[in-house]
């Protein structure tokens, strides 16, 4: 089975750029240092859309688009749950630490490009990429901890 | 407390056409509102409108999403208004998801979320929606869960009332469900309700309470379009100050007309024209619209039994060119004939129209097409809307010609349509009688407000130059009963010879 076209080719564009803005400098880019900024983006991307739509409707979409994009890459299967409904964003680092860190990259470049391209074909491709890359605030003090 | 010593309450305006009139001038700022309603009627998109409508990169809009529709589906339905400003998202406004916190049912857990959003944000405008499935996730609430809820309703509206945000929870209440601690606490309460009469639906909207301001009472209908939504306010803002009665006469258009009315009819008149199919109803209001157009004046058509195109295709037999007049802003002419049309709908675009181009003079052909494009819920007390649709044109000071059409038998002379009749100032009705052989079209000017008019029935004749007044019946008895007889010490009278067929002109 091929992971069908996206509908948006700018998904892969900004799927690059979000783990470039991880990506360790060159000279700390060990095996090790990679495969945290791998998880680190795919948490923080998590984090976005789980502001916006909440841990379900984040939830709903990575699992979507796991499933379009593990046909090809077959190490992605490891982020999914026992119950697979659920992925496993924080076992990321731990299976790159696995399967090594080049096909866990480009893994995960096409799960989070089908994931862009899926946001996309439901609430159009600015919007999907507004709410990807924006970062909940900081809290200020005095507020309540956010869960 | 003096008045200089008052806390001054500014004005939001909601962004949403025709509602800051309802509510009394807009919504108050820092309060606390409540929008409820059923399903469907519109309360997200009446709420995300105001939203953008207000938000801006210093003062922004934080909207949280419950339990209920989900987020994604609520932005990709959302963003096919024009009012959606996908560059506003999310910096200006944001979509903040609670489910996990309403879903954990520990309400100081959400208090908690919103109050830390609001303390990072500090934002102007918050929207919890739906603010129903807060704290009876179960369905429904015991004795404890509703005190539970009443303080939990109370610390949400003073934690965003001491951050000065205006706020809006959003639920699918009943009007059964009023003891909803919500209810009590809430400053201004806006119902939103739909109803379905046979194969009609008009949405509708009522401010229940508005604290601190005199909103406008009863049920006002809205439509939601692509521009998002549009309140009709049931009494618009012209209603409240009435132009002094002039004394100047318009004419009519029609040869002989001006004569028997006493020199043309009054301004600010309304006139409605009567007659059964096919007397010239239409030609007679094409003729007044020409005249008017010919002096200079701007005109508003309400056209309901046919499109524009065949109302200006039949015009152009008129000197005047009612398209050079369309197209320098002296003539609007308005086609509505939706069926699920409300009185203030019809109302709110004729008097757009009135002040986009200054009209004088408004023609509403007919009163017949009109109560059929009505919804049937309207239909049901139309005079009542017709009262209200007349008292606001006739407030702005325009001269109004309406059209109605009479059904009437040979033997049975209807002047007016009762129905409608009582709203008008003048009225001229239209007939046929039967004179030796031949239908003959007669008129009559039954009313004249105030002032001297002809009280015998004439003749006319329509053509394609139009209509024109023919000679007096006096010399005839009987007229009303449709077969006249000529008097014994009558003189002859020439009638003006009738088109032979079906007139040219007249719905």
């Amino acid at each position: 089975m091929t992971m069908p076209s996206p509908r948006f080719p700018d998904s892969v564009l900004t799927a690059r750029r979000l783990l470039a803005s991880d990506a360790p400098p060159r000279g700390e880019d060990s095996s090790a240092a990679i495969a945290a900024a791998l998880q680190q983006t795919c948490l923080r991307v998590c984090g976005s859309l789980s502001d916006s739509f909440g841990d379900d409707g984040c939830n709903a979409l990575f699992t979507r688009a796991l499933a379009r994009a593990e046909a090809q890459h077959p190490t992605l299967r490891d982020l999914r749950r026992a119950d697979h409904d659920t992925i496993f964003l924080e076992g990321v680092a731990g299976t790159a630490a696995l399967h090594g860190v080049v096909p866990v990259s480009a893994a995960i470049e096409a799960l989070l490009a089908a994931l862009v391209d899926i946001l996309s074909r439901l609430i159009g491709e600015d919007m999907a990429t507004r709410l990807i890359n924006h970062e909940a605030p900081r809290q200020k003090g005095g507020g309540a901890p956010r869960p | 407390m003096t008045a200089l010593e008052q806390p001054i309450i500014r004005n939001i305006p909601t962004g949403v056409p025709g509602l800051d009139s309802v509510l009394g001038g807009g919504l108050c700022e820092y309060s606390f509102n409540l929008v409820a309603g059923p399903p469907g009627t519109g309360k997200t998109t009446l709420v995300q409108q105001i939203m953008f409508a207000n938000a801006t990169a210093e003062r922004p809009a934080l909207y949280f999403t419950v339990l209920g529709e989900p987020t994604v589906k609520m932005i990709r339905y959302q963003q096919q208004f024009d009012f959606f400003d996908p560059a506003k998202v999310p910096s200006v406004v944001r979509f903040v998801n609670l489910s996990k916190e309403a879903t954990s049912g520990n309400l100081d857990e959400v208090l908690g979320r919103i109050v830390a959003e609001v303390s990072n944000i500090e934002p102007s405008l918050v929207a919890v929606d739906s603010f129903r499935t807060i704290g009876t996730s179960g369905g429904s609430w015991g004795d404890r869960a509703a005190v539970d809820l009443a303080q939990f309703v109370q610390r949400l509206a003073l934690q965003l009332t001491t951050w000065e945000i205006t706020s809006f929870l959003l639920g699918e209440y009943s009007e059964q469900e009023q003891r909803h601690p919500v209810f009590t606490v809430a400053d201004s309460i806006l119902w939103l309700t739909e109803d379905v009469d046979r194969n009609s639906a008009v949405r509708k909207l009522r401010a229940v309470k508005v604290r601190g301001r005199a909103p406008m009472p009863g049920l006002h209908t809205f439509r939601i379009t692509r521009r998002g939504m549009e309140v009709f306010p049931r009494i618009p803002e012209q209603q409240r100050d009435r132009p002094p009665r002039s004394l100047r006469r318009l004419g009519t258009g029609v040869p002989g007309l001006d004569e028997m009315t006493g020199g043309g009819i009054p301004e600010g008149d309304v006139v409605m024209l009567t007659g059964p199919t096919g007397s010239g109803k239409t030609t007679f209001a094409t003729q007044f619209v020409a005249q008017g157009l010919s002096q200079n004046e701007r005109c508003v058509v309400a056209v309901f039994e046919e499109f524009p195109e065949a109302y200006l295709a039949r015009a152009k037999t008129h000197p005047v060119d009612f398209s050079a007049s369309i197209a320098a802003d002296q003539l609007q002419v308005i086609y509505l004939r939706p069926l699920d049309l409300s009185v203030d709908e019809m109302l709110a675009e004729v008097l757009a129209a009135v002040h986009r181009i200054g009209a004088s003079r408004v023609v509403i052909d007919s009163l017949s097409g009109f109560e059929i494009a009505l919804a049937p819920t309207f239909r049901v007390d139309f005079r009542e809307s017709l009262y209200r649709l007349v008292g606001a044109l006739t407030a702005t000071g325009v001269t109004v010609l309406m059209t109605s059409e009479v059904v009437e038998s040979m033997s049975e002379a209807r002047f007016t349509n009762e129905r409608v009749s009582f709203v008008t100032d003048d009225i001229i009705t239209q007939r046929y009688v039967e004179i030796g052989g031949h239908l003959v079209k007669v008129l009559a000017v039954v009313k004249m407000r105030g002032s001297e008019h002809a009280t015998d029935f004439r003749s006319y004749s329509l053509s394609d130059k139009g209509a024109v007044i023919g000679e007096s019946l006096s010399g005839y008895h009987g007229i009303t009963t449709g077969v006249p007889t000529l008097d014994s010490d009558g003189v002859s009278v020439t009638l003006p010879k009738q088109p032979r067929g079906p007139a040219p002109h007249g719905p």
